[in-house]
């Protein structure tokens, strides 16, 4: 039980570390950045911009950590007396950190093939 | 805790940014007559052309970090700066004056709108930027140059943010705004002192 809280908690944390990354990431996107946090609030996410890479690192040592512990070979016992194996609710948080971390990476390139910036009227 | 560690930074970094009062700026019809006007006006100094999407994060930073390095406390009447704010990722006129409100320094600051955002096709060619709408781009033009056909002038020096664009990151480098200063200081040093 133990073991799998740690599970649970390393795959909410790199939920949240590849969350936020896409946040800033995603800055540009439309005009909501200067809407919800006004001009000074979104400057300030821009400059969080250099954050992204060191936060996706940390994401994905910890996703490392966590597939390892959750997919390592385990001793059979014959007695039942051996941890049982984290269950599937687990495993699949684990597989849409990944898939959120991994479309973090490549938030920056997605964004501009799915938005163009040209004005409306010039398209 | 992250999102509380992030929300910290945030508050943090954006007070380092003062949010001014709202800044005046001018409409112009997409004959850009108004702009090319007051280029042509300040032909004798050195001047400053920066094309922003004003809803932009990234362009804003680039507006306020430029104001930082160069624009603040600087009243170096030699130099002009005009700043044409552009309708880009759904930007419109109303986004303009709390973005103006970033450049707080410089003798002559004018910030422009106008609806279609034609100033960003008109660079692109000027540019040499093939297809990619000229925009979060900096340039700087030495005394003398005047815009008198339907394209801009080639500036003298530039600096973008378009950093998902290959093709332009070859052309012209990324913003790097202590650098950005360094060129216009060094543009103002040739120049005459005013009498």
């Amino acid at each position: 039980m133990k073991e799998e809280r740690k599970i649970a908690a390393t795959t909410g944390g790199a939920i949240g570390l590849s969350s936020a990354a896409s946040f800033v990431g995603l800055c540009c996107i439309g005009p909501w950045a200067v809407a919800l946090l006004g001009v000074p609030g979104a400057v300030a996410m821009a400059r969080l911009e250099f954050l992204r890479p060191y936060a996706l690192t940390l994401a994905a040592v910890m996703l490392a950590w966590t597939f390892w512990r959750v997919y390592r070979p385990r001793r059979i016992c014959a007695d039942g007396s051996c941890e049982r194996p984290p269950s599937t609710w687990l495993k699949s948080a684990l597989w849409l950190a990944a898939a959120l971390t991994l479309a973090a990476f490549f938030a920056d390139e997605l964004l501009w093939l799915v938005v163009d910036p040209t004005p409306e009227g010039l398209r | 805790m992250f999102i509380r560690m992030l929300a910290a930074l945030l508050l943090a970094t954006s007070a380092a940014t003062s949010a001014a009062s709202p800044a005046p700026y001018v409409v112009m019809q997409d004959d850009l007559a108004q702009l090319k006007a007051d280029f042509n006006a300040a032909a004798d100094g050195v001047r400053l052309v920066f094309i922003v999407g004003p809803s932009c994060p990234v362009c804003l930073r680039g507006l306020a970090d430029l104001n930082r390095a160069l624009l603040d406390g600087n009243d170096d009447a030699r130099l002009w700066t005009f700043v044409m704010h552009v309708p880009t990722l759904g930007a419109t006129e109303k986004h303009v004056p709390d973005a103006a409100a970033l450049v707080t320094g410089g003798a002559h600051v004018t910030h422009y709108w106008e609806d279609s955002g034609i100033v960003g096709r008109l660079y692109e060619e000027t540019l040499g930027f093939d297809g990619i709408y000229a925009w979060d781009v900096w340039m700087v033009y030495k005394p003398g140059v005047r815009w008198e056909g339907r394209l801009p002038p080639k500036p003298d020096f530039a600096m973008q943010q378009l950093k998902s664009h290959p093709k332009v990151q070859k052309l012209i480098p990324l913003l790097d705004s202590k650098r950005f200063a360094e060129v216009v200081k060094g543009d103002l040093a040739e120049l005459a002192l005013p009498q």
